[in-house]
């Protein structure tokens, strides 16, 4: 019996203490060993998901048609032009819904990754806490060129007057169109392209046109799930010259004349029966693929779907201006380096990677649908005829991305779920209003 | 009493349907192109038919690997919790000690504490050990949770002290008492709970998001996630819903071998009859 109680009692103490049980050890070990090691294992987080297994070792950008495949290709070139000086361990995986809890918890544990996607609205929360290093110096030592960066894309990568990412993207809403029911509706100029409204009452025309002659939807958009309604509001917002909030005083305008413009819009859409207030992502791109929507306003990363697989003409565009100013939603993805515990070579490497990326928008814009952050990058699209870009290059100079501020997820979900009640809930513009100022000045003086 | 009857059994078997709905529509997406989903998800019945989302996540190489590192993570979970609960359970239902209803009741005020409130200081503790992306790191959490501790206790309390006593008598120790006379007592028992944590176990995401960072060491429900784009929903359902059939076909075996003891164990935890 004393035998089979120590036997047990071992067993027992093995299993608590089996922390070395994992196939990963090695790779840690090769990690915290870089400074002896020639190969620095450069420990990548991002978003964009995984390509097909065919192309988890592909190096060749023709086959890079999405998200998923152009970063896991730009990747591989990375490494092989790196080979025996750098290798990217990516971590996680997880599409973008996870992927800040992850993320939050390696920065709770003092083990960040050396180099992370971010977006430009989440990168202030990084950087206020100084877990991010900052990049200008960088920039020079790395002959990087700040100039060559549209004017949104710089914006996007500096925090209170420093700059913490190197931009990699721009991606705002388009109006993706369908130029068949436009073409019936005689909504179309001499040159067969769609002719959008200028104004709000044009909105309105168009959409009772559209109704009489097709019997078609005007308009759809996801009025329920991701926050397409916040990105909507944030632009009318934009285009009436009244920001959500002063990027330096920190004002709040969203119960303004500017707000009920805006939301009393949005509202009214629905209500005369020109768009879904039901839809959600899935099944706002149903009705626009299906050709009974004849515009859905999503954004920049369906384009190449669209163009692949719709059996109507189709065409992307840029969002119009409704209210005053051309002005559109726009976020941004960036490469940041969070700081490390103690100053090591891996900066360097997360600097080569990030210029690496840096130089290669052009690959990321064409295989994604997203807008190049650099100009030069942006010529070469049109230089090069990539299908439907220029259709919508104007963004690029249109595109409105948030003030910078720490709790942006807080203030894009409270959005969101406010305007969403008028036309989910029926509650009156002027309260939802009301109620959306005071829940996010309280989260601005967090 | 027949029209009882029968108004109750239409109610179950409509409350069933409503369970069963999402399951059923969940294959029926699984076995339909993405192209058709693409236009169309709401149909119940296939408007094609393909193997192909099957193929795919079969193709991917990690997923027998992740397979492989969900099965690891859960038998030693459900082996060390079995273990240890019981021991802690044998303990307040059967031996007097100082302490004892205080210790007890803290155990269960362990229920109260959402697992989420524990992430931060458990995630800095493995951290700390340099524990991450370990299976040791995966299963541990999981085998101090109280629910185990109460069902068994439960249990324990159910059998007569004449039983030990007797035991004690003959000469047994109290690990002998517990290993050889009460554990074989308490199969029905231990089957229970171990199936509860098998099924926690196995279907944990959320732990080991964050913990396995390396793909080589994620369970089969983060490393499936892991392979999900933007938009999913919208440009590869019949993926999605493919690899949500796979993931959970261990579990729906293991239910129909072991409903029996499932339903037996849903009773003592709320303190029905057993």
């Amino acid at each position: 019996m004393k035998k089979m109680t120590i036997l047990f009692m071992g067993l027992i103490i093995t299993l608590l203490l089996l922390p070395g049980c994992s196939g990963e050890k090695e790779s840690a070990a090769d990690a915290g060993n870089a400074a002896e090691d020639e190969v620095v294992a450069l420990e990548l987080a991002r978003f964009f998901g995984e390509p097909d297994d065919e192309l988890m070792d592909s190096t060749d950008l023709s086959k890079a048609n999405s998200e998923a495949a152009t970063i896991q290709i730009l990747t591989n070139i990375f490494n092989e032009e790196h080979e025996g000086e750098i290798r990217i361990e990516k971590l996680g995986g997880s599409a973008w819904g996870n992927y800040y809890d992850q993320l939050n918890t390696t920065f709770a544990a003092n083990d960040p990754p050396d180099v992370a996607v971010m977006h430009q609205s989440n990168m202030p929360a990084y950087a206020s806490r100084e877990l991010l290093l900052e990049l200008d110096d960088y920039y020079t030592e790395y002959e990087m060129n700040p100039s060559d960066w549209t004017a949104p894309a710089q914006k996007a990568a500096s925090y209170e007057g420093a700059s913490y990412g190197v931009p990699f993207d721009l991606h705002a809403n388009l109006l993706h169109v369908n130029v068949d029911l436009f073409k019936q509706a005689g909504l179309v100029d001499e040159q067969g392209v769609p002719i959008l409204p200028t104004s709000t009452e044009e909105w309105f025309e168009q959409s009772q046109i559209m109704k009489e002659k097709t019997g078609k939807l005007y308009w759809v958009e996801d009025a329920t799930q991701f926050p397409i309604s916040f990105r909507l509001f944030h632009s009318l917002m934009e285009q009436q010259g009244v920001p959500v909030v002063n990027t330096n005083s920190g004002q709040v305008n969203i119960d303004s004349q500017a707000g009920k413009n805006a939301l009393q819009f949005m509202l009214r859409r629905f209500e005369e029966g020109y768009s879904d207030p039901n839809a959600d992502y899935t099944s706002a791109q149903q009705q626009f693929m299906n050709g009974e929507a004849a515009i859905e306003m999503n954004g920049t990363w369906v384009v190449d779907q669209y163009s692949q697989e719709l059996s109507f003409d189709y065409r992307a565009m840029n969002f119009p201006n409704l209210m005053g100013e051309k002005k559109v939603w726009a976020n941004s993805h960036m490469w940041v380096v969070p700081k490390q515990k103690e100053g090591n070579r891996k900066y360097e490497a997360a600097m080569e990677f990030s210029k690496f990326m840096s130089n290669h928008v052009y690959e990321w814009a064409a295989g994604s649908g997203h807008i190049a952050p650099r100009k030069s990058a942006l010529q070469k699209l049109a230089d090069n005829n990539v299908p439907q870009r220029a259709n919508y290059a104007e963004t690029a100079s249109n595109a409105a991305t948030f003030p910078p501020v720490v709790n942006y997820s807080n203030i894009e979900t409270i959005i969101k779920e406010e305007v969403e009640k008028t036309w989910l809930l029926g509650n009156e513009v002027d309260s939802v209003l009301a109620q959306a100022q005071k829940r996010v000045e309280a989260v601005l003086s967090e | 009493m027949k029209t009882k009857n029968l108004i109750v059994t239409t109610l179950l078997i409509l409350l069933a349907v409503v369970w069963i709905l999402p399951l059923y529509w969940m294959i029926v997406m699984a076995i339909t192109p993405n192209d058709l989903l693409k236009l169309n998800s709401t149909a119940l019945w296939p408007q094609g038919f393909t193997l192909q989302n099957f193929w795919g996540v079969l193709q991917i190489g990690l997923t027998v690997r992740w397979f492989l590192n969900s099965i690891i993570v859960t038998i030693l979970g459900t082996a060390l919790t079995l273990v240890l609960q019981s021991m802690a359970a044998y303990a307040f239902a059967k031996m007097r000690f100082k302490g004892r209803q205080l210790l007890f009741s803290l155990t269960l005020a362990g229920l109260m504490v959402p697992k989420e409130a524990m992430f931060i200081p458990l995630f800095l503790m493995f951290a700390q050990i340099s524990g991450h992306n370990s299976y040791a790191a995966l299963y541990l959490p999981r085998v101090a949770i109280p629910m185990g501790v109460f069902i068994m206790a439960q249990f324990f309390r159910g059998i007569p002290d004449s039983v030990t006593e007797a035991a004690q008598i003959d000469g047994a120790s109290p690990l002998r008492t517990f290993f050889n006379i009460i554990m074989p007592m308490s199969i029905p028992a231990l089957t229970s709970v171990g199936i509860f944590t098998y099924i926690l176990t196995w279907n944990d995401f959320l732990w080991p998001l964050v913990s396995a960072t390396r793909k080589e060491m994620f369970t089969i429900t983060t490393g499936l996630a892991s392979l999900q784009g933007n938009f999913a929903q919208a440009t590869e359902l019949g993926s999605l819903m493919a690899r949500g059939v796979i993931a959970g076909l261990p579990l729906f075996i293991l239910f129909l071998i072991f409903q029996k003891h499932l339903i037996r164990g849903i009773s003592m935890s709320s303190g029905g009859k057993y």
